[in-house]
């Protein structure tokens, strides 16, 4: 039976662990990422979630820790942000080189120097060339549902790839919303025990993993290339069948788009940001402005073809990054302008959390068909 | 949609105020959205947070520049944060004070034309629960003036929210709380 709660975006990316039954969750607190960690502590101590909860001495350990439980063909869950995700690095290309269906939550906050705990995307796009599927969520529902998705879609045989899914440090982590919590045994339908054939730890059948290679390396990144482009078609599948379970498709997985079939002026968004922007989309439809929005779902796979297709008759197309790679640019403004083979106009906004609000996003729709870089502060 | 920020400090209350006010709205069969804004949270250390609460999903995010409904759960703040600038001018502004509203607008003239209600919401709750935490208590006067949710899902989401704490200690917070809704009787905020 389905439940509507209020739940933070870290409630709901819990919930997701707990419905999946993620078995080995090893973690350490960093902020604002902890209250997931510390709900599913809760819940193996009250007996209501059956899992191992391995605290760590760093992320460095909780990463390790995930891709060897993954490896003896369990299903692990952990959670982590900015600082976190950067001590992470060297191993995240280990779990995806090892081709482990690792679910991790990064709760996204501005990278240090200067401090600060606000949502940013640099973090995760730090890691944007690491193998690992990379999946952005738009509200606390998303999150909950991509969570119970992302396992069904990392262990597809035709994927096998760990996946990193965002979620925007306290505009969703510590924002209640209502969200629906599906009952246990609509998942357990949905989303079959992981029963690995590439990674098993059996004393009577050893194998070896991620063994020295020379001429053969090649190969393997090819391998994992191929798996990205699959699971461009597993994710649709997904979403489409999760849609029919609950009604909520997501924009298909892959691309949302938003009010763009007759749209002269779009622009394209990744994060709970969205919803914000979808607010000003409608007050400029009202007054007769042929306004759109496209979101990005998924940064890899980057759904290049999707976004060609649905920006096709735009005139004016702009780019929100709440990121920068300074002496490049915007990093997603950069990958769409190469994706589109067009110019787009580039805003740098929301850095460290600062606010956009509505009446930025209004000003940002009258400042598009200039191939610039803007800054909106 | 209606928007509210609350302002208080550390130990008050101010997050409870936004999860009581955004529960009992989901249990009227609303849509809400409450969250709040803290860096190093601490103990005595300015604290806000708001909420939304609407009959359709909510798309607005971010924190609450021009709120329908402001309240003060520690009239001190005023002097450490600049509460009233900027306010829309059909904003309600609820104060917790031993003061008067005649009294309140003299020593701030900045909201004399808005709509202000002051309750002694510390010492209604010292009366009633021996503590000086008076957010149960002017969320009371808040429905009071607004009937913004109803008080059968206000209990409720008040149990769901102090679950942790006594059950006695939940039954003086309502009691506290009914007793500062008899102060008011309905004076009809208007939404945008």
């Amino acid at each position: 039976m389905d439940t509507r709660q209020m739940i933070a975006g870290n409630g709901a990316a819990a919930w997701g662990a707990r419905l999946a039954r993620a078995e080995i969750i090893p973690n350490f607190p960093i902020t604002p990422q902890t209250a997931i960690i510390e709900e599913i502590a809760s819940w193996i101590a009250s007996g209501e979630m059956d899992a191992d909860f391995l605290p760590m001495e760093s992320e460095h350990s909780v990463i390790s820790a995930l891709a060897a439980a993954s490896s003896a063909g369990t299903r692990v869950f952990s959670a982590t942000s900015s600082q976190g995700l950067m001590l992470m690095t060297e191993m995240m290309f280990v779990t995806s080189g090892l081709r482990l269906p690792v679910i991790l939550i990064n709760v996204s906050r501005g990278l240090s120097a200067p401090i600060t705990l606000w949502s940013d995307h640099n973090d995760v796009l730090v890691q944007r060339d690491s193998g690992w599927l990379q999946m952005f969520c738009s509200n606390n529902q998303e999150v909950l549902d991509s969570v119970v998705m992302g396992y069904k879609i990392a262990e597809n045989s035709e994927v096998l790839l760990p996946m990193m899914i965002n979620l925007d440090g306290f505009t969703l982590s510590a924002t209640r919303e209502p969200v629906e919590i599906p009952g246990q045994e609509v998942i357990d339908d949905f989303l079959p025990a992981y029963n690995p054939k590439h990674t098993i730890l059996d004393p009577k059948e050893p194998m070896s993993m991620g063994g020295a290679v020379f001429d053969e390396y090649m190969y393997f990144r090819s391998q994992q290339r191929m798996a990205m482009q699959n699971s461009k078609n597993v994710i649709t599948d997904v979403c489409a069948e999760w849609e029919k379970m609950t009604g909520r498709g997501w924009g298909g997985g892959l691309i949302e788009p938003y009010c763009l079939e007759d749209s002269e002026r779009a622009l394209m968004i990744c994060g709970s940001e969205s919803a914000t922007l979808k607010y000003t989309v409608d007050k400029l439809r009202a007054k007769g402005e042929k306004v759109g929005m496209l979101r990005l779902r998924t940064m890899r796979p980057f759904p290049c073809e999707e976004i060609v297709d649905a920006l096709s008759g735009v005139e004016e197309i702009g780019v929100i990054d709440q990121d920068i790679s300074p002496g490049s640019g915007g990093i997603i403004a950069t990958e769409v302008k190469a994706c589109l083979g067009r110019s787009v106009t580039s805003f740098i906004a929301g850095l460290g959390g600062r606010r956009i609000g509505a009446e930025k996003y209004e000003k940002i729709f009258g400042r598009l068909g200039r191939d610039v870089e803007e800054w909106i502060f | 949609m209606l928007e509210i920020t609350i302002h208080g400090r550390g130990g008050q209350g101010v997050v409870v105020t936004s999860r009581i006010l955004g529960t009992a709205a989901l249990y009227d069969g609303l849509y809400a959205q409450d969250f709040p804004l803290y860096g190093a949270a601490r103990r005595g250390a300015p604290v806000m947070a708001f909420v939304r609460i609407d009959d359709k999903p909510i798309l607005l995010r971010g924190y609450i520049a021009k709120p329908d409904i402001l309240m003060l759960l520690d009239e001190s703040i005023i002097e450490v944060k600049d509460v009233f600038s900027d306010l829309p001018a059909d904003c309600t502004i609820i104060i917790n004070t031993t003061r008067n509203t005649g009294d309140f607008k003299d020593a701030h003239p900045e909201i004399k034309d808005l709509r202000v209600f002051c309750v002694d919401g510390t010492g209604i709750a010292l009366e009633y629960l021996k503590k000086p935490i008076p957010n149960v208590v002017i969320i009371g006067f808040l429905i009071g003036i607004t009937h913004l949710i109803t008080i059968d899902a206000f209990k409720k989401a008040v149990r769901d929210e102090l679950g942790k704490y006594p059950l006695d200690l939940i039954d003086k917070n309502i009691e506290g709380a009914l007793k500062a809704h008899e102060l008011v009787t309905g004076a009809g905020v208007t939404t945008r």
